[in-house]
């Protein structure tokens, strides 16, 4: 097997990925409690449905919030090299992309208020096909990303 | 004159062309026709409603003013679509500038949509019934970029005008891309019609057609001599050296392009004459008599309605002979032969229709494109430059795979267009450009090397490298139980019929009497039977699929590209070259990580999205190789 690309995320990222899977739930959750209000008034029902839900709560909290964030850091590698651009992701579903800066359309950066608010920005890398996004970055770094992937595909030439 | 410049233009620039009269008086006919027969077809309850409503006496009125009403009705309507249009035309034109061409319209927002020369991909235009009456098409400009990218329509431009607008096109972006734009001299069509003038044109053109690289592999495909049928001389070059005639194409005519060559030919009212001094086609071929009968029989909206009159006829069939009583039966003897009658009127409707949209087939390369013309009654013609070419697909569908035929198309950049009616262009878009709807698998080396000679030095199936052995015991299990839905419906029902039989054996279902218990009883066994036998086909199918899939399906690819198949009882071939790769990717689960497996995908940009072509169960180690050979040289 290949080695794993050199570069890590900004660990900052594990931070805005809590809050952010925090915000998900705790709207999912209040939406499924809401729709199973109405249950409570069945008769022999009680607060059993609340119940449930606040417990399915609980597990998502400690799953998405304790456990898959360092997991997902640990995973989440890129490298940026002369010509080609290396992605590894993915816990259980493990995904390798190779995009070469040939194909490289735009580069961008961007930046959410959860990203801003930790000094953070997320690199975008358009093909004529799809994105591939390098979240969680320290803002100077994504530009220097950006700048740099932007210039390689400008610059990249192939003798084929 | 301008001999020396190969640059010589049929529109003058910076002139605002309009589009052709027809456009007035045609396509609001269309839009009414169109109109009333929505209303018709919404209003039917109305008018049966209303007929027995006469019948009965109940109304009545003086049909003079009916009719007299009606004809009013339309008139008006006619003429307010008439107006309309006629505004719209008013502020309909076309400019050919130095370096882009531009289409005005809008009657209250006036728009102008510009597209530079050197992003002008391919240029394809197609017409109706009753544009190809007039003579007329509707010409789409497809230019490179994201997929936010639109295609300019130019509606109701004649046949002759739209090929000249194609040649110009592709001639300015040739002069854009040589810096010689501003050199490009017009020559109005009236000198080009004078010998000289012809000559000039002529040159220009066999100059172009000499800049083209020849494509290699030629030799076999087409007998390097040919004999003028003007002048009897013998020639190798494309040109007759006596008279200039082209060289004529190759084409295998069929039974109904020969009975309709004068219709397949025909252009129309204001049609034109055919541009002459056109680049001569290097390969091309039409559909032989089988080809075009296999497409037409094995096409899926006639085989669709021909499931449904079998469907229908079972079906009544059924009803008259469980028909009871005496009126049961006389409805059913009577209901049958216009049941029957009616869909199988469909079903050959629907062959003609699918035969005569697959009439005067042709595709061809001429230079750096290749072409595909069809249809006998609504015409359309799509091109696209080899460099565009995102993939070749091969692909056989069930029937093609046991008769050995196969459906061969080219994947390329989908533009989603503005007004894309639902109808055939949409359906063609999802398969890519089809450049042989029906043919035998032994050709089909044959017409990529003569269409696209390009991809000569492929990779064949013969190189391809199989998937290794678990490959097959994942196969089976994938197909027949993880993702087989016939599987899972057996379990659904396996759970309802359980939970049914519960209750009734503990006595929550009563029943009248013995009878009725007798019944439910057959009907739960029986349709347990049904859906378990079903099923079980299925699954055996699907298990047939995985082993031949595990079997044949394979990968390889070479310096610049990379062909991956996958076998089954439908096959999928995709020849992709490197260079059209956007990205490669490899993915892996546990149990594949387990067994050093991998799923290899490739994504191209074919598609009004993006399409991926993937290979399961490939060698990791093979794989990571894979993303090392996507990466760039130098």
């Amino acid at each position: 097997m290949k080695e794993m690309p050199a570069n890590q995320l900004d660990p900052r990222v594990k931070a805005v990925w809590r809050i952010n899977d925090a915000i998900w739930i705790t709207v999912i959750g209040i939406c499924v409690g809401l729709c199973a209000a109405p249950l409570m008034l069945l008769p022999n029902v009680g607060t059993w449905p609340l119940i449930v839900v606040a417990a399915c709560m609980v597990v998502a909290y400690v799953v998405w919030l304790a456990v898959l964030p360092p997991i997902r850091y640990m995973r989440w590698r890129y490298e940026v090299s002369e010509d080609y651009l290396d992605i590894a992701k993915g816990i259980i579903w493990r995904k390798r992309y190779t995009i070469p800066f040939i194909r490289v359309q735009n580069t961008d950066t961007r930046q959410g208020p959860i990203l801003r608010a930790f000094g953070l920005a997320s690199v975008t890398v358009a093909t004529a096909a799809k994105e591939h996004e390098i979240p969680g970055l320290q803002f100077d770094a994504a530009e220097q990303l950006r700048d740099r992937a932007a210039e390689l595909a400008r610059l990249a030439r192939e003798d084929v | 004159m301008n001999e020396a410049n190969p640059f010589i233009a049929t529109f003058e620039t910076g002139r605002h062309y309009k589009v052709h009269k027809s456009y007035i008086y045609v396509a609001p006919i269309v839009a009414v026709a169109a109109v009333v027969f929505v209303t018709l077809l919404n209003g039917i309850q109305g008018l049966v409603e209303l007929y027995f409503a006469l019948q009965r006496g109940d109304i009545s009125f003086n049909p003079f003013l009916v009719v007299g009403l009606i004809v009013l009705g339309l008139a008006v309507v006619t003429a307010a679509f008439t107006g309309m249009y006629a505004l719209a035309w008013r502020n309909m034109s076309y400019v050919f500038d130095e370096r882009e061409f531009s289409y005005y319209s809008g009657i209250i927002t006036k728009r102008r949509v510009h597209v530079p020369y050197a992003r002008v991909q391919s240029v394809n235009h197609r017409a109706s019934i009753i544009q190809r009456l007039f003579g007329v098409c509707t010409v789409s400009i497809d230019s490179a970029g994201g997929s936010s990218n639109k295609a300019v329509r130019v509606p109701y431009l004649q046949l002759e005008t739209a090929e000249r607008l194609r040649a110009e096109l592709f001639m300015r972006k040739a002069a854009v891309a040589a810096g010689l734009e501003s050199t490009v001299a017009y020559m109005p069509q009236a000198d080009i019609a004078t010998a000289e003038g012809m000559r000039a044109y002529e040159d220009r053109m066999r100059a172009e057609t000499d800049q083209a690289p020849v494509p290699p592999g030629q030799d076999g495909t087409m007998p390097t001599s040919w004999t003028c049928p003007q002048c009897g001389k013998s020639n190798a070059e494309n040109f007759c050296g006596d008279c200039g005639a082209p060289r004529p194409a190759r084409a295998t005519p069929n039974m109904l392009d020969t009975a309709a060559a004068p219709l397949g030919d025909w252009r129309g009212i204001y049609g034109g004459t055919a541009l002459f001094g056109e680049e001569p086609a290097s390969y091309e071929f039409g559909l032989s008599n089988n080809e075009l009968l296999l497409t037409t029989v094995s096409h899926d909206s006639p085989l669709t309605v021909a499931l449904i009159v079998c469907f229908t006829f079972v079906l009544t069939l059924a009803f008259v002979m469980l028909a009871q009583d005496e009126v049961a039966l006389a409805i059913a003897t009577f209901t049958l032969p216009i049941v029957v009658g009616s869909t199988l009127l469909t079903w050959v409707f629907g062959l003609f229709a699918v035969m005569f949209s697959y009439g005067n087939f042709r595709a061809r390369r001429r230079g750096s494109r290749i072409e595909v013309e069809r249809g006998l009654l609504a015409r359309s013609f799509s091109g696209i430059d080899i460099e565009r070419v995102q993939s070749i697909e091969i692909r056989q569908s069930f029937i093609r795979r046991i008769i050995g035929y196969c459906e061969l198309s080219l994947g390329r950049i989908d533009i989603a267009s503005e007004k894309n009616k639902g109808n055939n262009d949409a359906k063609m878009n999802g398969k890519g450009l089809v450049i042989h709807p029906f043919v035998k698998l032994d050709r089909v080396d044959e017409i990529i090397d003569g269409l696209a000679p390009e991809f000569a030095d492929r990779p064949r199936r013969v190189d391809c490298a199989p998937l290794p052995k678990p490959a097959l015991r994942r196969a089976v299990l994938r197909r027949c139980i993880w993702y087989n839905w016939a599987l899972w419906i057996v379990v659904a029902f396996g759970v309802c019929w359980a939970v049914i039989g519960t209750l009734v054996v503990s006595g929550g279902v009563h029943f009248a009497n013995a009878t009725a218990y007798a019944q439910y009883d057959r009907f739960m066994v029986g349709s347990l039977i049904v859906v378990i036998g079903v099923c079980a086909v299925i699954t055996v199918a699907r298990g047939v699929g995985a082993v031949l899939w595990a079997r044949y399906s394979g990968y390889a690819w070479n310096r610049r590209y990379l062909l991956i198949y996958n076998d089954g009882l439908s096959t999928g071939q995709s020849i992709i070259p490197r260079q059209k790769i956007q990205a490669g990717v490899m993915r892996s689960n546990p149990f594949q990580r387990r067994l050093s497996l991998a799923t290899l995908q490739a994504v191209t940009a074919a598609g009004t999205r993006a399409t991926t072509a993937r290979l399961v169960d490939v060698p990791a180690d093979t794989c990571s190789d894979y993303l090392d050979w996507v990466k760039p040289r130098r």
